[in-house]
């Protein structure tokens, strides 16, 4: 950040202008008449992903990678008509999301009306678009979908919950929809405007955790060569999505617990602390009250992260919302990969119907992208599902759909998985992929409907390689 | 060129595969282009086992498409792509196909390639 640039008659010593634009809630770059940055807020960190000290002095087209940097860019026309431009367009952030936002541009006249530098202020407009649709028969709610009894329930409490300030403690299996619930939480909320900053606390090792959540000073140990603010401090007014909370070392539940009873963050190796404002939103898939009887879970803190539950269910119990899921997952992987794709042949309905989805709502998505990939006519037949699906199907032999009857479907398979936990059977279908692929991983992981660095993940996860 | 200076270097293009190694560079004039979708060239560059760069060809593309870019990558059987801003999807699909992204890196080609070759040319 740059040094020198301050605003005097607001205390007894000059402000740096820093400080101030710190606390305006859109991201806000200056830079001068060759276009390098001079400095950006902090709501532009969030954004963009760059700190203060990582931008200054880069052109600013590298700093925004907006589609508008390059041939459509306004600052000619700030420069030639000598007053702001507003325009709608997209960035392209460090994190590689691609965000809309509403960019304006204007022109810094000196004292004698020379431009000495431009400034542009950048609003995120995700929360705009991520607007509640919604409809009489169904609830589609951003990028929620289900009209099923549990689903509806959630859908409407989301709304609710995000008035509130309260933290928010999201359960539930794997691939149920935490992320989207989170999100969708924070969208409908005030904070709407404000940063939303994810924080997985599985992923990375304790003390880089410690540094990337509450930040470090200059020199607090080795290789700590510049101030860094923390994600807390970047996630300042928004809203702090904290997933595989369980996963959270104990040393810095303790730290977060502090943090959530007076809201300070005190960054690694210095002693003076910053007040911030954000909303803290948790979820995991583990059962944090027997991780608390087995003391790898603070108590106190489950309480203080439990003010607000939701649990979302598994997809076997949202019967009604399977059918829906998985037109609504044809129709958008049809139109992206230019395919005309309209139908399930009867055969592949039932598989569907009668297989388990351990992996939730993403593994439906992952089989039905892998169906429309492999699929070259109109109607997705059973070939063209994963082999794993309808070989199962095939060695359970006599179940029909009319032996389920209405509402969630159970299967003889699914009992057997719920009394095995979502790892062994993960396990269990990876090994038998391998079987049948005669240990070549790219057959496996299609099969799987997997990537192969999603397969090399969990079978490392499983130690099934080292 | 600001970005490529980093802390854990890339892999030595000589130590990669033992042979000649394909980079494919979207550009913007003679600079990194911004954003990897909207690039309106690019420049692929073969290294050999001695570090020597080559220039390939230089391909302007008919009309800026992340797409049509991948298409190209994965014809031309580049091994490493060195960009700016660049969309996840794309991301991981290049990673699938086996082609290493070192993304966030600006400046201009030639220093870029300079530091590639060094093997100080890092993602950030």
């Amino acid at each position: 950040m740059q040094r020198g640039l301050h605003v005097k008659g607001l205390g007894k010593l000059p402000l740096g202008l820093e400080q101030i634009l710190d606390e305006v809630p859109v991201g806000i770059m200056v830079f001068g008449q060759d276009r390098r940055v001079v400095l950006i807020n902090r709501a532009l960190e969030a954004m963009t992903g760059f700190l203060a000290h990582e931008a200054s002095g880069i052109p600013c087209h590298y700093l925004l990678r907006s589609n508008l940097c390059g041939h459509g860019c306004q600052l000619r026309e700030v420069r030639a008509r000598g007053r702001q431009l507003c325009a709608e367009a997209n960035i392209v952030n460090k994190n590689r999301q691609k965000i809309p936002i509403r960019l304006t541009s204007a022109q810094i006249l000196d004292e004698d009306g020379e431009p000495v530098a431009f400034i542009e202020s950048v609003e995120d407009l995700r929360s705009q678009e991520a607007a509640i649709e919604g409809s009489v028969a169904s609830f589609v709610s951003g990028k929620l979908v289900g009209v099923s009894h549990e689903m509806q329930r959630i859908l409407k409490i989301i709304p609710v919950i995000a008035q509130t300030d309260s933290s928010v403690l999201i359960t539930g299996q794997t691939g149920t929809g935490k992320d989207v619930v989170a999100e969708a939480i924070h969208h409908a909320s005030g904070r709407a405007k404000g940063p939303f900053i994810k924080i997985n606390c599985g992923a990375l090792p304790e003390a880089l955790l410690e540094s990337e959540l509450f930040g470090h000073q200059k020199g607090a140990f080795t290789g700590a060569i510049e101030n860094k603010p923390g994600r807390f401090r970047l996630a300042h007014n928004g809203t702090v999505y904290l997933t595989e909370i369980g996963d959270l070392p104990l040393n810095l539940q303790v730290k977060l617990l502090s943090f959530l009873d007076d809201k300070v963050v005190y960054p690694l190796g210095s002693t003076k602390g910053h007040q911030v404002d954000v909303r803290v939103v948790a979820a995991t898939h583990r059962n944090l009250e027997e991780m608390v009887r087995e003391g790898r879970f603070r108590e106190d803190l489950l309480f203080r992260l439990n003010v607000i539950r939701l649990h979302l269910p598994p997809l076997v119990h949202r019967g009604e919302d399977l059918k829906m899921l998985k037109d609504h997952f044809l129709q958008t992987y049809s139109s992206r990969f230019g395919k005309r794709i309209q139908t399930f042949s009867e055969e592949a309905k039932h598989i569907f119907h009668s297989y388990g989805f351990p992996g939730n709502v993403r593994e439906l998505r992952n089989i039905v992208e892998y169906a429309v990939n492999v699929c070259e006519g109109n109607q997705i037949q059973r070939e063209h599902l994963p082999a794993y699906l309808w070989e199962n199907h095939l060695h359970r032999g006599e179940h029909t759909p009319a032996d389920d009857g209405p509402g969630p479907v159970r299967t003889r398979t699914e009992h057997h998985r719920s009394e095995i936990s979502w790892a062994d059977a993960e396990r269990q279908m990876i090994m038998d992929a391998m079987v049948k692929s005669q240990g070549r991983k790219s057959d496996a992981a299609r099969m799987l409907g997997y990537c192969r660095s999603t397969l090399w993940r969990k079978m490392k996860r499983h130690g099934i390689i080292e | 060129m600001k970005k490529p200076a980093s802390t854990t270097p890339e892999k030595p293009p000589s130590e990669s595969s033992g042979s000649t190694t394909r980079v494919l560079i979207p550009l913007l004039g003679d600079d990194v282009a911004p954003r990897f979708d909207l690039a309106p060239e690019a420049l692929i560059v073969a290294i050999d086992s001695t570090g020597r760069p080559t220039v390939e060809k230089s391909i302007v593309l008919p009309q800026a498409s992340a797409e049509a870019l991948c298409g190209l990558i994965v014809n031309e059987k580049v091994d490493v792509v060195v960009c700016c801003a660049i969309e996840e999807e794309y991301y991981q699909y290049l990673t699938w196909k086996k082609v290493k992204v070192i993304d966030s890196v600006i400046g201009s080609y030639s220093r870029v390639l300079e530091r590639f070759v060094q093997g100080t040319l890092v993602e950030g």
